[in-house]
């Protein structure tokens, strides 16, 4: 099956079978090793990715819910100040991810940012309940997720 | 042929999980396990495989069968017999991974299966393979003589862990080299395990290391077994080849946390103190153990703990079973054994008319542990002050109590009960003893010319704030920037072998290493010219210091130390429990970073409660389930923890997590009991265990 669509603001034409997960297709066909499926039925949250801004498992989609739509992963995160207001909040609230979940944790985090900049910790909670990584600790993940709003704020209203 | 790694990869900025090295012509890889728990193979039809389907058995193997583990060992690939469910009992390799599903299918094994299962409970005796006891006094004379016994059985039972990381192994073979990419944090053992089954030179094979963490112990042996049977297809094949575990797979068959049952017998005298103490514990660890005797001191030690019993008797017991087997999960024993202890000494304390807190803290005061070392520091006291303090330990036990000696029964109550526990105890931080190998364990370092401080270690994925910790410690000793400092990454052709990294060996006896190392150096700097080499190892316990065949003296490299209160409520109607708050107060060494460290110790916590209160954790957001998704879904929260660390000007950092998880479910179970009026005496517990326990006649 053809395939258009927007990967991280690159317009792609690709080739999948219908029965390809939508994570397997993106890992494996078009090399985006930041999705890290670990149970591949919507537990562990580590798939995460936005489709048309809206947060979604891709292990629980098939490859072609892409046709027409747009992708951002992990990948078209790390290059933005954007990225620079997560791993701020974080750090600053001593979030620490693991590598294994990072990807998936900054991902859920810029669909909470971009409904709300200035999100309340059952917000983040509620965000985050479709994912497990015991190598997190959520108080301070909501902490920090709170944290990168106020990054945020401050920089956009600088501007 | 060349080893692609994904475009990508390089994104995530760390070091590669296994699942990202491939290459064009490489062999998956599938491990072909038994369907029945205990037998033997009687036939195997593999007639209409895909062509291309290669298999592999035990009988390819040109060196031996086997996985040794210090003294211990299993076998890599089944020999026809089967101890239990999930043996491995052949290889299949193809290029193409849908043939190996299709290979999976159509293979056709028979067993003869009339062998009769090794149960846990009850176990045969010659299922025990190894026990270890500890006495002191005379026990059984006092038995003998008293009337009034304090008798209980604790329970646990398997816990699995998540499996995140993946495991798995990719081994290709290059002039004569096996070169091994694998998430272990043994890479050493990895080496050795490999030569040994393909019969061939450790110097004809090189482990590198990918991203192992997150980890549950599971990276300690079981990339050795992964990877050795990559390598087995590699060098038959000369083809590149790798083995990747599926989730369910690693979680099934990785490592699991032992099951205990937990027999304890007690006498207390009017003032409140143990006359006399006898433990029993039997540890289910599968159907091929590991690491036994390493497993059982630990138990018997933290077992007998800090109360000063003048007639005790601990045994500890290992049972083979046809469970697939435990292997080495976190702790190795410790939780468990704690759990029970502290379940039964609040108990204990209960019988004594007395506040479990001052209860505990009258046992503090000899600054003794069970192999009679003396521990001047033993900051268990002041533990126990801050968190009863903070939690207003002494007011809620009273009121608790009071309500519910009124209460006639819990289901006919309207309101939620509340209980209060506390647990205290240590964990220790290193082996108990270095185990016995023909094999040093050390880590080298080396001052250049430019000042600039080189730390190898075999074990190349040690966290990165413990390697901030050794760059702070070497500057402060040697005077230089922690900047100069470099932790050396590389192999084992260039890496000197350290050991495992597990029981708190990085932060506590590495970092030992390091500073002996340093000192070293140091003493010698203007002495001799740079560069000054250094290799430091890890020394046996001289007798003197710690007899593992009398269980006297100092065990453990360090000593983590935690007390930790619990408060729940239950909901009468539904008979779920909630965690109204936990106080924790640790003394873990010296702490460089307080935040990072309450960080971790709220992890372990948070995953202690896990334990404590899934029924199974089938569903691995368990504990996230309940509190975020549960009845409390319209006030989303995490239950509030509170935790302090001592603060130590100097010394050496102990292990946090291990601690954190320790105490957790004993306070935890010790509350629920306090507020049902149920002894409560297993883990996990959940609505529906709890509803068991008030349908018991009392």
């Amino acid at each position: 099956m053809k395939l258009r669509f927007t990967l991280n603001g690159r317009t792609i034409e690709a080739e999948t079978s219908t029965s390809t997960r939508l994570v397997d297709f993106l890992r494996r066909e078009l090399g985006l090793q930041s999705l890290h499926p670990s149970c591949y039925d919507g537990q562990c949250g580590n798939c995460a990715i936005l489709l048309d801004g809206e947060m979604v498992y891709s292990c629980l989609l098939p490859g072609f819910a892409v046709q027409g739509r747009s992708i951002t992963t992990y990948e078209g995160i790390i290059d933005t100040l954007d990225y620079n207001d997560i791993i701020s909040g974080f750090h600053d609230e001593q979030a620490y991810p693991c590598t294994y979940c990072l990807p998936a944790k900054i991902v859920i985090t810029q669909s909470i940012l971009e409904s709300t900049l200035d999100p309340g910790q059952q917000e983040v909670l509620e965000a985050f309940s479709g994912t497990y990584c015991p190598c997190t600790n959520f108080h301070n993940l909501a902490r920090g997720v709170i944290r990168a709003g106020e990054y945020r704020r401050r920089r956009l209203h600088e501007r | 042929m060349e080893l692609n790694i994904i475009e990508g990869a390089r994104v995530l900025n760390s070091q590669r999980f296994i699942d990202e090295f491939t290459s064009r012509d490489m062999l998956h890889l599938k491990i072909v396990r038994s369907d029945i728990p205990r037998g033997r193979v009687s036939s195997i039809e593999s007639t209409n495989l895909p062509e291309d389907i290669l298999i592999f058995e035990a009988n390819d193997i040109e060196g031996l069968n086997r996985v040794a583990v210090l003294e211990e060992e299993m076998p890599l690939l089944s020999n026809g017999n089967i101890a239990y469910e999930g043996e491995p009992i052949l290889l299949i390799a193809a290029e193409d991974p849908a043939s190996l599903a299709l290979a999976e299918r159509r293979l056709k094994i028979s067993y003869e299966t009339d062998f009769s299962l090794l149960a846990f409970e009850p176990a045969s005796k010659n299922q025990t393979v190894d026990t270890v006891c500890l006495s002191r006094g005379n026990p059984a004379k006092e038995f003998e003589e008293t009337t009034q016994i304090v008798e209980a059985e604790y329970r646990t039972t398997i816990e699995s862990h998540v499996s995140r990381a993946p495991s798995g192994a990719y081994v290709e073979l290059k002039d004569g080299r096996f070169t091994v990419y694998t998430a272990t944090h043994w890479p050493f053992h990895v080496r050795a395990t490999i030569a040994e089954v393909l019969g061939v030179d450790e110097s004809k094979i090189k482990v590198m290391q990918t991203n192992p963490s997150p980890a549950y112990g599971e990276k300690v042996v079981f990339p050795s077994i992964l990877a050795a049977m990559a390598a087995l297809v590699c060098q038959n094949t000369g083809k590149p080849t790798r083995l990747l575990l599926s989730p369910k797979e690693a979680e099934k068959f990785t490592t699991r946390k032992a099951p205990v049952h937990v027999k304890s017998t007690s006498i207390l005298n009017e003032a409140g103190r143990i006359i006399a103490h006898d433990t029993h514990m039997r540890f289910d660890v599968g159907a091929y153990p590991l690491f036994t005797k390493e497993l059982l001191q630990r138990a018997v030690i933290t077992s007998g703990s800090y109360y000063q019993v003048p007639n005790v008797s601990i045994t500890a017991e290992a049972i083979q079973t046809s469970a697939p087997p435990m292997n080495i999960y976190r702790g190795l024993g410790v939780s468990q054994s704690l759990f029970a202890t502290e379940v039964h000494f609040s108990r204990l304390a209960e019988f004594s008319q007395l506040n479990p807190g001052d209860w505990k803290k009258n046992h503090t005061k000899s600054k003794h542990i069970i192999t009679g070392a003396h521990l001047p520091n033993m900051p268990l006291e002041k533990l126990v002050d801050t968190v009863v303090e903070q939690s207003d330990f002494y007011r809620k036990h009273s009121a608790y109590e009071q309500i519910r000696k009124r209460r006639n029964s819990v289901k006919a109550s309207r309101r939620v009960l509340r209980g209060i526990g506390i647990a205290t105890g240590f964990t220790g931080n290193g082996f108990t003893d270095k185990p016995g190998s023909d094999k040093s364990w050390g880590i080298n370092a080396t001052l250049d010319k430019k000042d600039q401080l080189t730390i190898e270690c075999g074990t190349m994925t040690v966290p990165e704030a413990i390697k901030t910790i050794w760059k702070r410690r070497a500057g402060e000793i040697l005077g230089i920037s922690p900047d100069s400092v470099e932790i050396s990454s590389g192999d084992t052709d260039n890496l000197p072998d350290s050991g495992p990294m597990m029981l708190g060996m990085p932060v506590t006896v590495y970092t030992s290493l390091v500073d002996r190392c340093c000192n070293y150096i140091r003493k010698q700097r203007f002495n001799k010219p740079l560069p000054i080499e250094v290799r430091r190892n890890i020394l046996s316990a001289r007798r003197s210091t710690w007899d593992p065949s009398n269980f006297t003296g100092v065990p453990f490299h360090s000593f983590s130390w935690g007390a930790v209160v619990v408060e729940v409520q239950l909901d009468p109607l539904t008979l779920v429990p909630e965690v109204r708050g936990v106080w924790a107060a640790f003394d873990c060494g010296l702490v460089y970073n307080t935040q990072y460290a309450v960080s971790i110790a709220e992890g372990g916590i948070y995953e202690a409660l896990a334990w404590a209160m899934g029924e199974q954790r089938v569903n691995p957001r368990y504990y996230q389930d309940y509190v975020i998704e549960g009845q409390e879904t319209p006030n989303l929260r995490l239950p509030p923890v509170s935790v302090v660390f001592a603060n130590r000007a100097k010394g050496l950092p102990g292990g946090i997590n291990e601690i954190a998880e320790s105490l957790v479910p004993a306070a935890f179970v010790t509350a629920l009991s306090q507020a049902t009026g149920v002894y409560f005496d297993r883990i996990p517990l959940n609505a529906e265990t709890i509803q068991s326990y008030l349908e018991e006649p009392s």
